[in-house]
């Protein structure tokens, strides 16, 4: 949990495995500053489209894993664009296949308020059941509350069956929190899907 | 110093203005090169992102999903080589036509009931003044309300013909008051603006949005619809009153 006195850095899900020896077998890492998604939203929708196209040459599906990859892309990136503190602090995605599994990790930075919403959610996110969850967040939204809606981490769980994990790492000196969430994706079960 | 030619056509009572505060220098233009309307661009994205979470897209648009888009035309203030504010213009397909449910006959009923004929207008044309925003380390120096003054400028607005355009604008109650005393442009409730997603953080219950309409030879004062444009201006506020004056 992210408090004020707590010593402990947050780490949720797969951070918390041991990290995978493999070389990965394809390896894109992309950065940005977010004021350009701020300034033409469609961007995320081409960037998603670009880097999971480019996965998907190693599908025999190719178009419905490249539907399945820019969906899950799109949902990371828009979370990491949205939840920015500066418009110009860079945002990295990085999208790894280890021939098993497809790793996809965004990293952002955050105002405190932002982390501490997150760390809730993401804690909810791995412990309650998804569909349950799903239902929740859908009431939640008609009710019309303030905070952004979240479905979209929901369905990746939900109908994608991806693992995921976040890391929250403070940065006392800028005052702000750098946002590490990462999504697993099964290869094999990808074009199943 | 005194300003000159700050008589208005519509016959508000003019202050003679000494400009001993200080003040910052702009220049004024409309962003016609790509250069400028881009960077005019990234400023509105930057400060409706900041303190509204607000998206933009040329592609579309969604209110419920926080995108807005983006305005037609742009003025803006330049300081050095940077704009440190600027505004945009609809000049069809209006923000209050599209999602304030403004009609023509809405229009018309507001000329009417301000007792003026609806037939001295071009319904056709319609303009909407949007998005004014200073940078936020220039915030306070009269550059918002300078701007959009010079948004209500004969040359930005660009009628084309020789009946004045209708032109409209959407804002919350207090920017309308604010705006309003400092640059002396008044405003016409059309009607109350709908709830919608995207102004979550711009609206209250306290402060609530309107689609008003503003009157060229009623609410613009000469100084702003005649303002000479592009120019050099030097700009200064105190709490009271925005100053400004022409260096050519």
């Amino acid at each position: 949990m992210l408090t004020k006195k707590s010593p402990k850095l947050p780490v949720y899900g797969i951070y918390l495995g041991t990290p995978t020896r493999k070389k990965p077998l394809s390896r894109v890492d992309y950065t940005f500053i977010p004021i350009d998604y701020i300034a033409h939203w469609s961007r995320c929708g081409i960037t998603a489209d670009y880097l999971a196209e480019y996965q998907a040459f190693n599908f025999e599906k190719r178009d419905r894993v490249k539907n399945i990859l820019s969906t899950i892309i799109n949902e990371l990136l828009e979370n990491a664009v949205k939840f920015s503190a500066d418009a110009y602090k860079e945002i990295s995605i990085s999208i790894y296949n280890y021939a098993d599994t497809i790793s996809i990790q965004t990293i952002n930075s955050t105002y405190r308020r932002q982390a501490e919403h997150f760390d809730g959610y993401v804690q909810k996110l791995l412990d309650e059941d998804p569909e349950e969850l799903f239902i929740e967040n859908i009431m939640k939204n008609a009710e019309n509350e303030k905070s952004a809606s979240q479905l979209g981490l929901i369905t990746l769980v939900k109908d994608f069956n991806a693992k995921i994990g976040a890391k929250i790492i403070p940065d006392l000196e800028r005052r702000l929190y750098d946002i590490y969430f990462k999504v697993v994706i099964d290869t094999n079960a990808i074009e199943e899907l | 110093m005194k300003f000159s030619n700050l008589k208005t056509g519509t016959q508000k009572e003019v202050i003679s203005l000494d400009f001993s505060a200080s003040t910052v220098t702009i220049e004024v233009k409309e962003a016609i090169k790509r250069s400028e309307i881009i960077e005019s661009q990234y400023l509105i994205a930057e400060v409706y992102n900041k303190y509204y979470k607000i998206f933009f897209s040329k592609d579309y648009s969604d209110l419920e999903a926080k995108i807005e888009p983006y305005p037609h035309r742009y003025i803006y203030a330049k300081v050095g080589d940077e704009i440190v504010g600027c505004a945009g213009l609809y000049t069809h397909n209006t923000y209050v036509e599209k999602y304030g449910d403004v009609s023509t006959e809405d229009i018309i009923n507001t000329l009417l009931s301000l007792n003026l004929d609806p037939n001295h207008y071009n319904l056709e044309e319609k303009r909407e003044i949007t998005k004014i925003v200073s940078k936020p380390e220039w915030v306070g120096k009269g550059i918002g309300a300078f701007i959009w003054g010079a948004a209500y400028s004969k040359f930005f607005l660009g009628n084309q013909t020789e009946k004045p355009p209708i032109i409209t604008c959407c804002a919350k109650l207090s920017t309308f008051q604010y705006f309003e005393k400092f640059t002396g442009i008044t405003t016409h409730k059309i009607k109350s603006f709908p709830e919608y997603k995207i102004h979550e953080y711009y609206r209250s219950q306290r402060d609530p949005m309107e689609s008003r309409l503003v009157i060229p030879n009623l609410d613009i004062p000469n100084r702003w619809y005649n303002l000479k444009i592009p120019s050099v201006y030097n700009v200064g506020k105190d709490t009271n009153s925005l100053k400004f004056q022409s260096l050519g």
